[in-house]
């Protein structure tokens, strides 16, 4: 079988899969609508707390209004294609359809691809309602759509990948529904804990602190910078959202680079464990 | 069409398939056969690459099975003991989903003829789960056969199906035969094997046991085989002399009925014949008592001693 040839089986099993799973998402399930809805819910309810705040001030001190609520809305939107993914690859193997799909003319690469591009459409269409809401925001609120708003957007894209393929590889080491839940939900619990615990130990002096939380400063400082950083795909948002909003485009570049060798490397890192774990429970 | 040479399987020290030689040709229809957990699924799921083996070969189409997957698997339809849908589908959708999967032409048609070959079209824009066992069975074989392929796998096809649904799998089974397709099917129902395979292999404790045409195994397996004569009338004599035949080891009478078991060294029919002549006694019919599949079946597994030759 020449190179050609397979590339061509490839693609086409890649089209077939993702067709039938974009139907799935918007046709057939109400979750993405679910998820628009409680992102853009949050958002509203942070937006109405600006406005309360210049309606009791007569002012909002901040540059980029629109900005904090894009990130939270990309963060849960994020977070719900994280849960499908995790769920796409075990539930397949939970109901034996994916048995069904390897009988035919597929192998792991295209089969985890397909759930790759489909999750990533289904961001895309989320974004298309982000920018219509957003935009009627701006329009009855006078908060600017600024640059910045749309490196934002572009970035969210990156860290929508990153949760996606995240979920792909979490999905791949499970054959149950129940288990790729609790995996997805306790590691990111795990990734917000060390993120926060982080973030106030290294706030706080070191002569504020008894002998044993200097201790935990230190091992969560190591487990951040050595591991966490690099593992948990909302630390690569974060460190996009710091170059947007401090300007650096070096910063901001180097933050979509990494997000897409992250991406890449967990969807290699699924279809490797999915060869060699195999697709049967 | 299925060649395999040493195939073996092995989980964590347990092995479920070992050195497994097969060889299907072209239009037969084989059954393979063997008790739960014999490794006839691990077999089959070896066979479609969705299991690796730890040893052996896998040919099809006269190719080994890695090198040219995606063009093998196109010519290949599997249908399972249990089908497994996206049950959200319509039996339409789901066929259609297949049907642009394996890149089948004219699809819209093909799928109408067939689901209307099955009975089933009046139900094609019903969802999967709610349909029986059995027309979920038939859309299993309608997605088997929709890209109309070569090599038929069939594990366990009929297994939970009522008597009616039996008939028309086994019906869609010999209807593929006389288009020339090979078909591999592993179960336990082997009345039903019985009925429709040229030829068997019977596989116990991941080893394969006998692999031969159903006559042969039969009998290869006797030790004894009993001939039924039917005589226009019975003499005293014709009994006695049976008796006294080396090759009979007894004779029991019913009426005008002789039963004479035989060594099953060879056929013993045409010396049967002659004696009967000889004495004078006029034979009305002759039939060899065959023993079944079941009875072959239950002495290979029970022994578990190889009838293969050089085993």
């Amino acid at each position: 079988m020449s190179i050609k040839e397979g590339l061509s089986h490839r693609f086409n099993a890649v089209r077939v899969i993702t067709k039938r799973e974009s139907k799935s998402t918007f046709i057939y399930g109400i979750g993405v609508y679910l998820a628009i809805f409680v992102s853009l819910l949050i958002s509203s309810l942070i937006l109405k707390n600006y406005l309360e705040g210049i309606k009791d001030k007569g002012m909002l001190m901040m540059s980029d209004a629109l900005n904090y609520p894009l990130y939270i809305t990309a963060l849960i939107s994020s977070f719900y294609l994280a849960l499908i993914s995790s769920l796409s690859i075990s539930r397949e193997k939970d109901h034996h359809t994916i048995e069904v799909l390897f009988y035919g003319p597929i192998d792991y690469t295209s089969f985890v691809i397909a759930k790759y591009i489909n999750a990533v459409f289904a961001y895309l269409v989320m974004v298309l309602f982000f920018l219509v809401y957003f935009f009627l925001i701006s329009f009855l609120t006078n908060f600017a759509f600024s640059f910045n708003f749309a490196k934002l957007i572009i970035l969210s894209i990156f860290l929508a990948s990153c949760m996606i393929s995240f979920g792909l590889f979490l999905s791949s080491l499970t054959t149950r529904i129940r288990s790729s839940i609790i995996l997805l939900i306790s590691i990111t619990l795990g990734f917000f804990a060390v993120q926060i615990l982080y973030g106030i130990l290294g706030n706080t002096k070191p002569e504020l602190l008894s002998t044993p939380l200097l201790y935990l400063k230190n091992i969560i400082q190591v487990v951040y910078v050595w591991c966490i950083q690099w593992i948990s795909p909302f630390s690569y948002f974060d460190r996009g959202l710091k170059a947007v909003s401090l300007g650096i485009y070096r910063d901001y570049g180097i933050s979509i680079a990494s997000s897409f060798v992250y991406s890449a490397i967990m969807i290699l890192l699924s279809i490797f464990i999915l060869k060699k774990k195999g697709i049967v429970k | 069409m299925i060649q395999t040479k040493g195939l073996t399987k092995c989980f964590d020290g347990f092995t479920a398939v070992k050195d497994l030689t097969l060889h299907v040709q072209r239009g037969e229809i084989y059954g393979f056969l063997g008790p739960n957990g014999a490794g006839k699924t691990t077999t089959i799921l070896m066979l479609l690459g969705i299991l690796k083996p730890t040893r052996g070969e896998i040919h099809l189409f006269s190719k080994p099975f890695h090198q040219d997957h995606f063009n093998i698997k196109r010519r290949m339809g599997v249908v399972s003991e249990k089908q497994y849908f996206y049950e959200e589908m319509t039996s339409y959708e789901y066929l259609n989903f297949f049907g642009d999967f394996y890149q089948v032409k004219n699809r819209k048609k093909r799928i109408e003829e067939l689901l209307k070959w099955a009975n089933i079209y009046e139900v094609r824009n019903k969802r999967l789960k709610q349909f029986s066992r059995g027309m979920q069975q038939k859309v299993g074989i309608i997605r088997a056969l929709l890209h109309n392929p070569d090599i038929l796998i069939l594990d366990e096809p009929i297994s939970g199906l009522d008597p009616m649904g039996i008939k028309e799998v086994r019906d869609m089974i010999e209807e593929q035969k006389q288009l020339g397709k090979t078909i591999f099917i592993s179960s336990h129902l082997l009345s039903e094997v019985e009925k429709i395979c040229d030829r068997v292999g019977i596989v116990n404790k991941g080893v394969l046991l006998a692999e031969d045409k159903m006559e042969n195994l039969k009998m290869r397996l006797s030790k004894e085989v009993d001939i039924e004569i039917e005589l226009k009338k019975v003499t005293a004599e014709i009994v006695k002399v049976f008796s006294s035949l080396d090759f009979v080891n007894k004779v029991t009478q019913e009426k005008n009925l002789l039963v004479v078991r035989v060594k099953a060294d060879r056929d013993h029919r045409d010396e049967i014949v002659k004696t009967i002549s000889s004495y004078g006694g006029a034979i009305l019919g002759l039939k060899l008592r065959e023993m079944s599949l079941e009875e072959a079946f239950v002495a290979i597994t029970q022994q578990n001693v190889s009838l293969l030759a050089g085993g």
